[in-house]
């Protein structure tokens, strides 16, 4: 199966998750997880913590999963919680959204290094066990960010220095100055000239500066979180305030119809979808409110729109479903069932016609009860066909 | 035949069965006891999976398929799981469908004792899932019985259940072949 093409078709072809990264880089895995929302298994979006228990989630994840449940509890460890413990987790945003920068870069860092490896470990196994100064085979790699620079590999994996890299500086024991490693013995018999090492230039060298938060990385990720702070603390209207939850049963028709009036949504459908719409226009708003670049009030109501439409398309889906199974499959292969029940029925009436009603409550009709209750998924058991996946 | 109805799904429900099928795909099961994912590439929500006996229980040997059907607010709600054909089992009814608290929300508690801290929460997954079945497979759970014929025999003649179970794994492999 193509996962890729699959997911270019169903138009959501960035979903990612830990194991992008190579299983040599089992510390980027666990890195990647737990910045990942436990319910959506997506990157934080809108990080908030449970003040109950401290676990976090995003908060229209976890808005959706207290309004859905009956008990309003952690979907994590259980723990009774409600709307109202829900806090921003600020720092764990901001670690998300430099995450996200960052990830696109560290992945193909990750990715480089290990086919790297698994080369240099190639040609090790080989029958040339001389260690080589350098580059024993390069092909373009495949990989989206060409480092350019082979100084990034030595500087990331110290085996690597030892034995294949003479060109790496080292420390001059006399005068402390940077020395190629190929230099050194020159140096040394020259008396310890000035020695000019290469500059470190290239891409890499600039990834691993924006990752690092150094000089090359100021208009990276780093200056851009900065800027988002800033914002954050000139705002000086204040934040706007939650929506309060409602229960709309104590209400009349017409307060449900303010109550979309004030929120400016659409008074259309029934009784029902009003109070589902307001329902889930305060969660969405409310989740919206969480996140740091909020949308615009337009842009949710425009979602809330497609969500319900969405919602209204699964309904009359789900309904074709049903009748679908319940007129053709079911009865269908149900009715030489049916028959032989009858006739079970008609055989013991004949047989014993005073204990019919009495029989009710005793053995047999309680093996056609418990019959009946698995029946109306054996149509479709029949329609399926075995067909084995993967 | 469902063909064309991807984009009517939720997209969160949708996005989330990706992410879980990725997975799946890229790391595999634990031991590789299982493997899952869609039917077809047409519906996210309609997954097979295919399930090793586990090992040392009479099960072993068998590979069993199951089909695990998921509903449009996933992972709010739990998905269902349904053997296929059905397997002989005091935790799966007659029909297939298995019957393990882990499947069954807080709210829906057809027996009345299950605890709820081990009902189904969205952080659940089908990987978490499979494992469970796989382990009630290897210990069924005598107090919520699904099958109440074979809960009676794995209580009063556990030679007899181990060998009815064996006979159903050659008769499954049998047809398979």
């Amino acid at each position: 199966m193509d996962l890729a093409l699959a997911l270019a078709a169903t138009g959501a072809d960035d979903v990612s998750d830990p194991s992008d990264f190579p299983e040599s880089f089992g510390i980027l895995r666990t890195l990647d997880r737990t910045l990942r929302c436990p319910i959506c298994k997506d990157l934080f979006n809108a990080p908030v913590l449970l003040g109950t228990c401290g676990h976090s989630f995003c908060s229209l994840c976890i808005r959706e999963a207290l309004k859905e449940g009956e008990k309003k509890e952690c979907s994590a460890c259980r723990v009774p919680t409600q709307e109202s413990s829900i806090k921003k987790n600020i720092v764990l945003e901001e670690s998300v959204e430099a995450y996200k920068t960052a990830r696109s870069t560290v992945l193909a860092l990750a990715n480089d290094t290990a086919s790297r490896k698994r080369r240099r470990e190639d040609s090790t196994n080989g029958a040339d066990l001389t260690p080589r100064p350098k580059r024993v085979k390069r092909e373009s790699s495949g990989q989206d960010v060409d480092l350019g620079d082979e100084r990034l590999e030595e500087s990331e994996d110290s085996e690597v220095e030892i034995i294949e890299n003479s060109k790496a500086p080292v420390d001059c024991p006399i005068c402390d100055q940077k020395v190629p490693a190929t230099r050194i013995n020159a140096h040394l018999d020259e008396g310890c000239p000035h020695e000019s090492v290469p500059e470190d230039k290239g891409k890499g060298k600039a990834q691993w500066a924006i990752l690092l938060g150094g000089p090359g990385g100021k208009k990276g990720a780093k200056g851009g979180r900065r800027g988002s702070g800033r914002e954050r603390d000139r705002s000086s209207s204040p934040p706007p305030r939650p929506l309060a939850k409602v229960s709309y049963h104590t209400l009349s028709n017409k307060q449900v119809r303010g109550l979309l009036q004030d929120q400016c949504l659409s008074e259309s459908g029934d009784r029902k979808q009003w109070e589902q719409r307001h329902a889930q226009w305060i969660t969405v708003y409310n989740a919206n409110l969480d996140s740091s670049k909020p949308k615009s009030v337009d842009q949710l109501r425009r979602d809330l729109e497609r969500w319900e439409r969405l919602k209204a398309r699964d309904e009359k889906e789900k309904e074709a479903r049903v009748s679908r199974v319940d007129a053709k499959g079911y009865e269908k292969s149900q009715d030489e069932h049916f028959a032989k029940l009858i006739a079970q029925a008609r055989a013991s009436a004949k047989g014993n016609p005073n204990t019919i009603r009495q029989g009710a409550s005793s053995e047999k009709p309680i093996e056609i009860s418990s019959d009946l209750e698995m029946e109306p998924e054996s149509g479709e058991a029949a329609q399926a066909t075995v067909h084995i996946a993967l | 035949m469902l063909g064309g109805s991807k984009k009517t799904q939720s997209s969160t429900a949708l996005r989330r069965l990706m992410t879980e099928y990725k997975q799946l795909t890229t790391n595999g099961s634990p031991d590789g006891m299982f493997t899952a994912g869609p039917v077809s590439e047409d519906n996210f929500f309609e997954w097979e999976a295919l399930i090793q006996g586990p090992e040392d229980t009479p099960f072993e040997g068998g590979v069993f398929l199951a089909r695990l059907t998921f509903p449009t607010d996933y992972p709010l709600s739990p998905f269902k799981m349904k053997f296929d054909p059905p397997l002989f089992h005091p935790n799966i009814y007659p029909n297939g469908e298995v019957c393990i608290s882990i499947l069954h929300t807080p709210g829906d508690d057809p027996h009345m004792y299950e605890l709820s801290s081990e009902r189904w929460s969205p952080v659940q997954s089908v990987e978490k899932v499979v494992l469970s079945v796989i382990s009630m497979l290897a210990e069924p759970n005598l107090e919520s019985g699904a099958n109440i014929d074979c809960c009676k025999l794995y209580r009063e003649n556990r030679e007899e259940y181990e060998r009815r179970v064996r006979q159903m794994i050659e008769e499954q492999l049998e047809v398979l072949e």
